[in-house]
């Protein structure tokens, strides 16, 4: 069945590809359609969208990629009963990440944000099972929330301080006092978003999810809404004095960090995130340097990765499907039974290595010549990740598929059409829009740069030979001479600190406050919790009393009955029963016809309805007290002794309430709102008990919320008295 | 447990008994003493006096289905009763007079919530006394 809808959301995501093309012609000619729904209009917030060039190219590799994964899911997960949540929740990303990059209001874009921060964590946790998927998807929600709350301070500030809530309208506001701190919020959102140093350690934990997820959410897409968020920022911040500095900096750190941390790793899909986040830290940097150059560069490089890391990811997880095994020491020789997942493989691999005729040779070209510009020490850190990034295309490419191990080949099968199809298609774009280049300049790259405010450049596949041409064929060189030597190669690595753990740590602290905590509080005995409740309600009590007005004083108003003295007695001798019993049966009764005192109260001061329910309730109580105390060991009577803690407790509590009582009987409220009640009843509630009208009318949603909460505690009683039974199986 | 045949009967006809006198409970509380809370509790207690006799075992019988959807149907069937009048606020009241000759029959949304409130409190209760009647039972065997 799901994967029936899988099929089906792919067709619908086909249309919407087609929709966002339509939309490129009005965006290129500077008039982009925009879409202005009201959303809080008291606030003045509306749901604005924007379909500008940049916006709809982040929107087309959303869509397209989306549509590819789509139906690649409804092979990959055929006869997995989670396909229908996947799916759905899939959906949910999909949109959400079309808000982030289409809204024009900042709070929408926000909302947006969040929102795929919320959906990947639930994707990430879909082997919900097992254990690294759940610490996995915690950090990943964990840091990208950080990212989400910085996010928001930043869109409150930006707002404030501009005075406009839409992007478009948004002038720079690098001179403004709050600059510095919109920068800084800024930037904190977009690298844990975008996986860089410090909280790049959280792309690779997010690995535990299904392929198809790791290769759109992970990947293609939402990784990319930091980069995008910074892109976007650039004209508006972009003449901060720390806007380069900083994100060259933050993106070199991340490239070392990659570069160790690659060699080490033998999981396939973990290699491929390690590349992501060298991948992502390249972007940042080429918006750090903000020369139009290499805002360029930037842009043709997001499209490039996403056509050939998507399609690798596709590749593995084909892979993976096949033979259940993503060790790059245990495959090998899969090109003869998987021929098809092995030319997607190769096809996206060359592009990914930066290799000839690919989008990624040419967006690598114009990377390390917009380092060039910038420092030499950048071009040669750059060239030693085009180095790793070979590396990781060729034990992600060539070991499994022409590998000599061996022992998988038997087993192995070819993927069904509806996974081999996507995988063909979006990574032969990677070479057919390298050949159109020209076309491809026109249609998306250049009106996109352009509605960042950039002037576009000529790209080119073949700048002739110089610096950088040579620059890659070293690199290309020593990224498969360090592939053969990898094993001698892991001997030399640091060992990095690892982020998760220092996750881990800070995570486990902070439970481990939060138990000793719950410890003093909650320290389980009965006698505190009720003393604690009591002392403080009634201090409470007094305080307001003697804050209060002079003319509330304590006075007996009302003449007492012989049936309400007599109601009064009976509750003060069960009380006493209750309290002097020297076993369990005579204290539950002497409770028992505490009960019915109370009834009798309302009996007397004409309240049936209280009357009754009170009965009932009273009831029950007893015949609860019963079952259960029927089974517990005997009651250990103890010999009573004064306790003055507890004396002074009890006196102070009777005395309050009494106090309390009288004082509430003598003060007149007035208007009272129970006239109003007794006049309307019939009138407009159509009843005759006025009780019943006001729990069912008048005050309906107060009744709702009272009984939501009892359905709560049936469910704390469940809860509860589940573990009890755990526990005693447990004991045997 | 041996069973005694005064109790198998006088049982068989309080639990129709109780039903009755809760519906009747239900149906009047808008007008006199009664309503949905006190309807519960007394249909409830139907199902108290048949887990108390037999054990859980015959209560989750007569209950039929379990306490736990009683809940979440008594809740949806109280918010639904709430969204009547669409363009008005959460929780107004529509009413309609049914004339059946010898009286006229109201029925109101109101009504319909305070059936949401007996089946809620029907299924909490219910649910308490089994929960604790299958731990205080495990101990026993």
């Amino acid at each position: 069945m799901g994967r029936q809808w899988a099929k089906i959301v792919c067709v619908f995501v086909l249309l919407m590809v087609g929709i966002v093309i339509s939309l490129f012609g009005a965006a290129a000619n500077g008039l982009p359609q925009t879409l202005v729904l009201e959303w809080i209009p008291q606030l003045g917030l509306n749901v604005t969208l924007r379909a500008d060039s940049f916006g709809l190219f982040m929107a087309l590799i959303i869509t397209g990629i989306g549509a590819g994964v789509f139906s690649y899911s409804s092979g990959y997960l055929a006869n997995d009963p989670r396909t229908g949540s996947i799916i759905g929740w899939l959906l949910v990303f999909m949109m959400a990440m079309l808000g982030v990059v289409l809204a024009d209001n900042i709070v929408l874009l926000f909302v947006s944000w969040e929102l795929t921060s919320i959906s990947s964590y639930i994707l990430i946790g879909t082997n919900h099972r097992d254990v690294e998927a759940r610490a996995g998807a915690r950090a990943a929600l964990l840091v990208t929330s950080i990212g989400g709350l910085a996010l928001l301070g930043a869109v409150v500030l930006l707002g404030n301080a501009s005075g406009e809530w839409n992007l478009s309208e948004i002038s720079p506001i690098h001179d403004h006092i709050w600059a510095s701190p919109i920068f800084i919020l800024i930037c904190l959102a977009a690298f844990t978003k975008s996986a860089q140093w410090p909280f790049s350690f959280w792309l690779p934990n997010a690995m535990s999810a299904p392929t198809p997820i790791s290769a759109y959410l992970h990947s293609a897409t939402m990784v990319k809404a930091g980069v995008f968020l910074l892109a976007r920022m650039h004209p508006i911040l972009s003449g901060h004095f720390a806007w380069t500095p900083t994100l060259v900096a933050v993106s070199a750190i991340t490239m070392v960090v990659v570069i160790f941390s690659v060699p080490k790793a033998t999981d396939m899909k973990a290699l491929l995130a390690h590349s992501t986040v060298g991948a992502l830290a390249l972007m940042v940097c080429l918006i750090g340097i903000g020369t139009p150059y290499a805002l360029n560069a930037m842009v043709l490089f997001l499209l490039a990765h996403a056509c050939y890391k998507g399609p690798l990811f596709l590749a593995v997880g084909s892979i993976d499907h096949a033979v259940h095994s993503r060790d790059i020491n245990k495959l090998g020789g899969l090109a003869s039974k998987m021929p098809y997942t092995t030319i997607a493989a190769c096809i996206a691999g060359i592009s990914m290595i930066g290799f000839p005729p690919m989008l990624g040779f040419a967006a690598k070209e114009m990377i390390l010549e917009a380092g060039l510009g910038y420092a030499p020490w950048l071009v040669i850190l750059i060239s030693i990740l085009v180095m790793v990034f070979v590396m990781v295309g060729a034990c992600v490419v060539w070991i499994p598929t022409f590998g000599k191990n061996k022992q998988f080949v038997e087993v192995a099968h070819e993927s069904s059409w509806s996974m081999l199809i996507p995988m063909l298609l979006i990574s032969s774009i990677g070479l057919v829009a390298a050949l159109g280049l020209s076309s491809l300049e026109n249609f998306l790259i250049a009106p996109a740069v352009v509605s960042l405010g950039i002037k576009p450049e000529e790209l080119g596949l073949w700048h002739g030979f110089n610096i950088h041409l040579s620059l890659s064929a070293l690199a290309l060189l020593a990224g498969w001479f360090a592939f053969t030597k990898r094993h001698s190669l892991n001997g030399f690595m640091p060992a990095l600190p690892n982020g998760l753990a220092i996750h881990e740590s800070v995570w486990n602290s902070v439970i481990g406050f939060g138990r000793a905590i719950t410890r003093i509080i909650q320290n389980g005995s009965l006698t505190s919790y009720l003393g604690t409740t009591i002392v403080v309600s009634c201090a409470l009590i007094i305080h307001a009393w003697v804050h209060a007005d002079a003319s509330m004083s304590p006075s007996i108003v009302q003449k007492i009955t012989l049936a309400e003295l007599s109601a009064g007695l009976l509750i003060m001798a069960s009380s006493l029963v209750t309290a002097f019993a020297r076993k369990r049966l005579p204290a539950i009764a002497g409770l028992g016809s505490m009960g019915m005192g109370m009834t009798l109260f309302f009996i007397v001061s004409q309240a049936p309805d209280l009357a009754l329910t009170q009965f009932l309730v009273e009831i029950f109580a007893v015949v609860l007290l019963v079952v259960t105390f029927r089974h517990l060991p005997d009651f250990v009577a103890q010999p009573i002794k004064v306790q003055t803690g507890r004396l002074l407790i009890a006196g102070l509590t009777g005395i309050t309430m009494t106090v309390l009582t009288l004082v509430a009987l003598s003060t007149d409220y007035a208007p009272r709102v129970s006239d109003w009640y007794g006049l309307n009843a019939l009138k407009q509630g159509q009843g005759n008990n006025v009780v019943n009208v006001i729990l069912v009318d008048f005050r309906a949603l107060d009744t709702l919320g009272e009984i939501t909460v009892l359905g709560i505690a049936a469910l704390g009683v469940g809860v509860l008295m589940g573990s009890l039974q755990h526990k005693k199986v447990k004991r045997g | 447990m041996k069973s005694s045949p005064i109790v198998d009967i006088t049982l068989r006809w309080l639990i129709v008994l109780l039903g009755i006198v809760s519906f009747f409970l239900l149906l009047r509380g808008h007008d006199k003493p009664g309503g949905g809370f006190s309807a519960g509790l007394v249909a409830a207690s139907a199902v108290v006096v048949m887990t108390i006799a037999y054990g859980a075992e015959v209560g989750r019988k007569l209950l039929y289905f379990k306490p736990l959807s009683y809940i979440a149907v008594g809740l949806m069937i109280a918010v639904l009763a709430g969204m009547f009048k669409l363009t008005s606020p959460f929780m107004s009241s529509v009413w309609i007079k049914v004339p059946l000759g010898f009286t006229t029959l109201k029925l109101g949304s109101p009504l319909l919530f305070d059936l949401g409130v007996y089946v809620v409190v029907l299924g909490v209760v219910s649910s308490f006394v089994l929960e604790i009647d299958s731990v205080v039972n495990k101990k026993d065997s």
